[in-house]
């Protein structure tokens, strides 16, 4: 039993290289905020729809604008807001997961059949409707994303507690007279950070694919904010003439969540790697 | 009774209600009970699993409401103390790996008792701690560590220190020599019988092994579907009994098998 | 004649991230066609592993140093994937501690039975093996799935699972340890019953030391992945020879007289990281000598057993 996450993953390749790719990833893209370095994401003037060269590494878009900068701005956006959401996800779901598992009866009653409910939407489309009817922008993608991802957090919450519950150290903490806020806070939720921390990161990975579809519609990150997803959006229509235009953000789009779905592998293996 | 007793269980009954409202199942795990601890005393219910001794350690430990009679601590009964119960009722129960949060210390799980009943100067809680680590023989310097650094028989005395750290009246012990081996029992059980001696608190000591409980108990009740079927001073339990279901056990434990050597 | 069951100078390592763990350290016995061998040690002995060793049941990361086990003659590391199946079909049976988690949840006991009576039984032959263990309504057990039926009645399921195919060598590892007092004797004497009946070995796995007492013809004592001694299951608790072997048995509550203490064997149970150079039990023993510490003891016969002690001789007229 491991009392921490170690890194890098020890004997882990693939989780190792994930790691790095990622870590790459978000470095690129902070230099590409803090300097001019890779060239302004905003910047017009350029020759528009031109293929890679001096100047423009990965070519231009219709608006004159290099490709590389906004790339690596998309490539922040698509993370922070992704991550962003599922925090406050795993938030909410995690408090109410461990609420219903150790007060049983009707609380758990009431928040298993929410979860239930939220559950039975397909995903994808319940992330589309959200966005339909708020209105298109980051907040919907993020509201999106959040719905989409508390039912989940909830189930696995509720049932990673209810192993933990009924465990002697809790009924001790009872005997002794300590208060529920206690007992969720010292006793159950360190128990259960690992099953929290392993499914933010799978959640975070399908919240960028959510975000990513959502965007490509239209639907989300309106511009002038780019992200992976609204890249491809923009970028859709000249598939024929400036081909880059789709597959760079296309590639990098799957790096990142590949890297991401990687990372919590090799996560839920350092932390419960009785499963194996 | 010249002495008041420690522990009372004035007729209690506890009943399980279970199924869908046309078909209700009733449970009776305790029936009518009346059982008394003095001070001092150890009190070993010997039962096997479904005779209601678990209920009735929960029972003693204010975990459970019975559902008809009254727990009684020192002449009161529980409902009366309210949130005093705490600090004077303490368990030590069967899982030694499942006993301790695995991401304390060993010093934090002890010293819990004492911050929730509200101490607060962190010096006295942890001199205290490390008395009570002393006083149940494990070395200095394990309060830093985990859980999973411990063996079974060390994590139950770190159970017991912890137990014994509000100085209680009463003392539960659930199984708890049960999952250890048969060379750490003995080193258990002596514990307990010393720091009885030395700290005078009462005890119920709930077990299946008829040996564990002559040799820790100074009192004995045998269990049998919620009721007592014999009970007496804990040394009758080195003869064999009168009552059929008592026999039957010392019995099936070879505790009166004339073949063995009495050491 | 040869043994049913033959092991020699086994040693297993287990690897893992902390580091290498030598679970059995140069175990050697053997066990006649028909006989009980109880095998008695305390966690941290190896027994468990030894079990599971002699069906090649041991995981990944389990590897044997040196050695060999013979079923009937004939090496089990010698068999392929196929010899191993069979192996484990038709030779061996297990009974494990928990019959609940032995038995498969989804299906009816009678459905487990066929499968292991190897899928050509009869409704006939499955309502014989159930009644062989005592289970008089055959029909309804058979239709039972393993939540309905008590924890003794589904160990009953489990040994008739274990001796359908009538095996060389049946393996119980604390058969009875989750059971009641009251029908432990009885599960154990239905286990030695079926044993002989089908001319099975049966090596019993216990702590219990009353139950291997009475069950068991001839007793080895498992110490730090040794068979620190073996013989006659009467004369070695009656006049120990090894010094493991005396002091568990003082430190054992039950055999005290009212009023008496129980002393416990002080220290604890080495865990080794590769082959004991020395003497494994000599930082706790009563007897130790210059030899002790710095010689490996080897197995020899003194008097009527096998004992590993430099000081068997002096051990064993010490005891009463």
């Amino acid at each position: 039993m491991s009392t921490g996450i170690r890194m890098p993953f020890h004997g882990e390749a693939l989780a190792r290289a994930a790691t790095m790719a990622l870590a790459m990833l978000i470095a690129l893209s902070i230099l590409g905020l803090t300097t001019s370095f890779f060239g302004s994401p905003t910047a017009l003037g350029g020759p528009p729809l031109s293929a890679p060269t001096q100047g423009y590494p990965l070519g231009t878009d219709q608006l004159g604008r290099s490709l590389l900068p906004r790339i690596l701005a998309g490539i922040r956006v698509t993370i922070v807001l992704s991550s962003f959401a599922v925090m406050i996800a795993a938030m909410v779901g995690s408090l109410l997961g461990i609420l219903a598992a150790y007060l049983r009866g009707i609380v758990d009653e009431i928040v298993a059949r929410l979860a239930d409910l939220m559950f039975s939407f397909p995903a994808i489309l319940l992330a589309i409707l959200i966005s339909a009817i708020l209105r298109p922008g980051t907040p919907s993608a993020i509201s999106a994303i959040i719905i989409v991802t508390l039912p989940i957090m909830i189930r696995i919450v509720r049932a990673a507690t209810l192993a933990v519950a009924g465990q002697d150290f809790v009924i001790q903490a009872q005997i002794a007279g300590a208060g529920i806020g206690r007992i969720l806070a010292l006793h159950l939720l360190p128990n259960v950070a690992g099953a929290i921390v392993v499914q933010a990161a799978y959640s975070i990975s399908f919240g960028m694919i959510i975000e990513s579809g959502i965007s490509f519609l239209g639907l989300g990150v309106q511009p002038p904010g780019a992200s992976l997803g609204s890249l491809l959006h923009d970028g859709r229509l000249y598939l024929s003439v400036a081909p880059w235009l789709v597959f760079a953000p296309g590639f990098v789009l799957a790096i990142t969540i590949l890297s991401v779905n990687l990372v919590g592998d090799g996560l839920r293996r350092t932390i419960d790697p009785v499963l194996e | 009774m010249t002495t008041p007793a420690v522990i009372n269980l004035d007729n209690v009954t506890k009943r399980y209600f279970g199924g869908p409202p046309w078909r209700r199942r009733t449970v009776t795990a305790v029936d009518a009970i009346d059982v008394a601890i003095g001070e001092g005393e150890t009190l070993a219910l010997v039962g096997e699993s479904g005779s209601g001794k678990t209920t009735i350690g929960r029972l003693c430990l204010g975990l459970l409401q019975p559902t008809a009679g009254r727990v009684l601590l020192e002449g009161h009964p529980f409902s009366a103390w309210r949130g005093k119960l705490r600090g004077r009722l303490a368990a030590v129960l069967q899982h030694p790996q499942s006993s301790l949060n695995p991401r304390l210390r060993i010093g934090t799980s002890v010293a819990e008792p004492l911050v929730v009943g509200g101490s607060r100067a962190r010096d006295e809680v942890s001199r205290k701690v490390i008395e009570m680590l002393d006083a149940v023989g494990l070395a200095a310097g394990i309060e830093r560590r985990y859980p999973h650094e411990l063996s079974g028989g060390q994590r139950q005395r770190v159970a017991i220190a912890r137990a014994l750290i509000t100085a209680p009246r009463l003392i539960v012990f659930d199984e708890a020599v049960s999952a250890l081996d048969v060379s750490v029992q003995a080193q258990v059980l002596n514990l307990i019988k010393d720091l009885q001696q030395q700290v005078g608190f009462s005890a119920i000591f709930i077990t299946h092994d008829l040996a564990a409980a002559r040799y820790v108990g100074s009192t004995f009740a045998v269990l049998r579907g919620g009721a007592v079927v014999e009970s007496g001073p804990a040394a009758r339990l080195y003869e064999a009994s009168s009552h059929p279901y008592t026999r039957g056990l010392q019995e099936a434990s070879g505790l009166i098998d004339p073949a063995i050597v009495r050491v | 004649m040869t043994p049913a069951l033959a092991v020699q100078d086994l040693a297993i390592d287990f690897q893992s991230r902390r580091g290498q763990v030598r679970a059995i350290d140069g175990a050697t016995l053997s066990a006649a066609p028909g006989e009980v061998l109880g095998i008695v040690g305390e966690s941290g002995s190896g027994k468990s592993t030894l079990g599971m060793a002699i069906g090649h049941l041991l995981g990944a990361g389990a590897r044997r140093v040196s050695g060999d086990i013979r079923v009937d003659g004939r090496s089990i590391f010698a068999l392929d994937e196929a010899g191993l199946r069979a192996l484990r079909a038709d030779e061996l049976g297990y009974v494990f501690q928990d019959p609940m988690g032995a038995l498969d949840p989804t299906r009816r006991i009678g459905l487990q039975i066929k499968a292991a009576l190897g899928g050509m039984a009869t409704r006939m032959g499955i309502a014989s093996v159930l009644k062989d263990v005592g289970l008089a309504d055959a029909d309804r057990v058979a239709r039972s799935y393993p939540h309905e039926l008590s924890g003794g009645m589904a160990q009953r399921v489990c040994i008739g699972i274990a001796v359908a195919r009538r095996p060389k060598v049946v393996i119980a590892d604390e058969p009875t340890a989750a059971l009641d007092a009251s029908i432990k004797s009885q599960i154990l004497d239905l286990l030695v019953r079926r044993c002989r009946a089908t001319g099975a070995v049966l090596i019993l796995l216990s702590h219990d030391l009353y139950a291997i007492r009475k069950c068991s013809d001839r007793v080895a004592v498992m110490y730090a992945g040794r068979l620190v001694e073996t013989g006659w299951t009467a004369a070695v608790f009656a006049r120990p020879a090894h010094p493991y072997t005396v002091m568990l048995l003082q430190s054992a509550i039950g055999r005290e007289r009212s009023g008496g203490r129980v002393e416990p064997i002080p220290g604890a149970p080495p865990v080794l990281t590769g082959r004991c150079q020395a003497c494994a039990f000599a930082p706790r023993c009563r007897w130790t000598e210059q030899a002790c510490t710095a010689v490996r003891p080897e197995a020899r016969c003194v008097a009527d057993r096998d004992v590993i002690c430099h000081r068997a001789e002096s051990v064993m007229g010490a005891a009463r």
